[in-house]
């Protein structure tokens, strides 16, 4: 509980509004919010604080009595309150505002915002009470009955002459309401008080990449000059042979030595290098709490993982100036097409965002992406827990175009054998649900191995070099189409 | 939290009293005690005055508890509006307990003063440093003193000479009407700030 003065001393001429925090564009310019503007903002309603309503319920309680029924003795009881209602006038702004302020929206999870809320009056006025107020819980039985999924916890919040400053840790990613702060401010004898509701807004919070440097490639390559040595010839720096020269190529090219034995020109040919491009798909069918790390105190789920693999992958590839892009499966098929540059990496957090906002089920959607959104060719890694057999549909139709595929499974812990988690002890029907869940994991993966799909698992704890690191032996080959 | 500081730092030890549970029941039990007329029962004590006894120190001790949160419902059970508003309910029935029988004059401002200083030491735990040395100023509490004692004063004349009653009756009811008018409602001429038909006649009065 804080309760210091917005500018109750100094009482300086300012504008005003109610009702709600006036929006970012007018704060940037406070003096036009009133007097010159066609619709002056509406005034501020005071009502009785519980302190005058206090006082006048003793008032009321002992006069009554005494009018009514002549019970004189009452009168000393209304005596008490009558006077310190009345001894005291307050003062009070015709109108106050509250202006929200955060310098920044966008940000990583796991980082502390700050928003600033200034208030302004054109009076002087008493005290100020404020109090945070969480975004809306979710009711979500899978969450355990967590607050909210976002997770935004309060740090700080503390007032400073006419400003609060509001300290939130985002510690999940996602585009996040901030909650809001309701703000009752008093008049100079406590006796009424206007409440002011001042909306923090949004905030987009990006995953933090994994860490990863591994970027598998596929066998062929697309037509993009990059990093890679593609097993053609062209004019890179990774030495294939050498071959007779033929009318054409470059003198720069020839073997000296190899034309000195062969007594007949002999030239070098080269490994051409190629850019690489990927597509992430990201599987949001499922989501599924997971244990938390116990060096990382972030919120962790099996989407949790898959997006902060994806983010990791991506950086990984783009640090390669290779492409990326991004196909999202929930409950509408979101794609990004590849791309390269730092800038995308944002472009695929964005477009992650949304995720957990879109709670609609439709699956099959993979058939309608169109050729740029899979370039022929690329190479597709899918987060999944695999436990929607939409997605395994969705596999078979990525294997089917042709593409090369890898498997992420992120979900790196099974189901708890007790009853409902309750801590009682699992019984031989627990027992044996675990055993068909287990039967059912092994089915879904040698589905995939029947298709040519590898299959790695990764629990988000440790690097995901270390989950891909078996594929790296050779280059990865899609089914022939 | 640095505001709970300045107010430890400002009431001294007697801050560590206001934030005592133990403390605001104890007070709730002495406003019961009186509020029941314990002093003045005629011993034994009859089985209801007991019960009557244990009910109001028991409800009043839980309703003595300061309420120093915003006044927010969070439904309009009775059990939810009686949690925010413990502090009204407290000293309303206190009153009402006291008006139903007649007390000594002695008692009459034994009560009224346990009512007082549960008014100022409620709004000394709710109310901010600089506002409390302004509302419970030693003048003003010494004045409040001075009431109580006037008014008890009034109530020991004699029954016969009973010209000063209309006077009394008068006057606190004036006092309550101004009361109202001053604080709860605000001026008339503010509260007509902002409707629609004063609105058009204001601005009719500027542009004069």
């Amino acid at each position: 509980m804080t309760r210091p003065t917005p500018g109750s001393a100094t009482g300086s001429a300012l504008t005003s509004a109610t009702g709600s925090a006036a929006n970012p564009s007018s704060a940037a310019n406070p003096g036009s919010a009133l007097g010159s503007t066609a619709k002056p903002p509406p005034p501020t309603v005071w009502r009785p604080s519980q302190r005058a309503i206090r006082l006048l319920t003793a008032a009321i309680c002992a006069l009554v009595p005494a009018v009514a029924f002549g019970a004189w003795w009452c009168v000393p009881l209304a005596a008490v309150p009558l006077l310190m209602l009345t001894a005291h006038g307050g003062a009070h702004p015709k109108r106050v505002r509250a202006e929200v302020e955060v310098p920044e929206r966008r940000l990583f999870e796991g980082e502390i915002l700050t928003a600033t809320i200034r208030l302004a009056a054109d009076g002087p006025a008493g005290w100020t009470r404020q109090e945070y107020l969480a975004p809306r819980t979710r009711d979500d039985h899978d969450f355990g009955g967590a607050p909210a999924p976002s997770g935004v916890r309060l740090e700080s919040m503390d007032l400073a002459g006419s400003e609060i400053t509001v300290k939130l840790l985002i510690p999940r990613w996602g585009r996040w309401s901030l909650g809001a702060v309701a703000i009752d401010v008093h008049d100079t004898a406590g006796l009424r008080l206007t409440s002011l509701h001042a909306d923090l807004g949004e905030v987009e919070a990006f995953p933090v990449p994994a860490p990863d440097d591994t970027t598998l490639v596929p066998v062929r390559f697309p037509d993009r000059f990059g990093e890679h040595s593609a097993r053609t010839p062209g004019e890179g720096v990774e030495f294939i042979q050498v071959r007779p020269y033929v009318f054409g190529d470059r003198q720069r090219r020839i073997n000296w030595s190899a034309t000195s034995r062969r007594r007949e020109l002999q030239v070098n040919t080269f490994e051409s290098e190629r850019a690489a491009e990927a597509v992430v798909v990201v599987d949001a069918l499922s989501d599924l709490p997971q244990p938390p790390d116990p060096e990382n105190p972030r919120p962790r789920s099996t989407l949790d993982t898959a997006v902060r693999g994806a983010a990791g992958l991506a950086q990984a590839y783009l640090t390669a100036h290779d492409r990326i892009g991004l196909v999202t499966l929930s409950g509408r098929v979101q794609w990004l097409t590849p791309g390269s540059g730092n800038a995308h990496l944002y472009r695929i957090a964005q477009t992650v965002m949304d995720l957990r906002k879109d709670f609609t089920y439709e699956t099959g959607g993979l058939s309608r992406l169109p050729t740029r959104v899979l370039p022929r060719g690329a190479l597709v890694y899918v987060f999944s827990p695999l436990l929607d057999p939409g997605v395994v549909e969705a596999i078979s139709a990525l294997a089917d175009r042709g593409h090369p595929l890898v498997v992420i499974d992120v979900l790196g812990h099974e189901p708890p054998a007790g009853s409902g988690g309750s801590g009682a002890k699992p019984d031989h029907l627990d027992a044996l649900a675990l055993r068909l869940w287990r039967l059912d994991r092994q089915a879904v993966r040698f589905v995939l191995g029947e298709l040519g799909v590898p299959v790695v698992s990764w629990d988000g704890l440790v690097p995901l070099d270390l989950a891909l690191a078996p594929l790296r032996q050779a280059p990865l080959a899609g089914r022939a189409r | 939290m640095s505001e709970q500081a300045g107010d430890a730092e400002d009431l001294g030890g007697g801050w560590s009293l206001l934030v005592s549970r133990t403390f605001w029941a104890g007070y709730g039990v002495a406003l019961a005690v009186m509020g029941t007329r314990l002093p003045l029962w005629s011993w034994p004590p009859q089985g209801g005055q007991i019960a009557e006894l244990a009910f109001c120190a028991v409800v009043f001790a839980a309703l003595a508890q300061p309420y120093v949160g915003r006044p927010v419902l969070a439904s309009m059970h009775f059990h939810d509006l009686a949690v925010v508003h413990r502090n009204t309910l407290l000293p309303g029935a206190f009153v009402v307990l006291v008006a139903c029988e007649k007390p000594p004059a002695w008692a009459a401002g034994v009560d009224a003063l346990l009512l007082a200083g549960y008014l100022v030491l409620t709004d000394a735990l709710t109310v901010p440093p600089h506002v409390r040395k302004r509302i419970a100023s030693p003048a003003f509490l010494l004045a409040l003193v001075a009431a109580v004692a006037g008014a008890t004063a009034l109530l020991s004349l004699n029954a016969t000479d009973g010209t000063y009653r209309p006077v009394l009756v008068a006057a606190a009811a004036a006092a309550a009407l101004g009361a109202a008018l001053a604080t709860a409602f605000g001026r008339a001429e503010e509260r007509r700030v902002g409707s629609r038909g004063t609105e058009s006649r204001n601005q009719d009065r500027s542009s004069e």
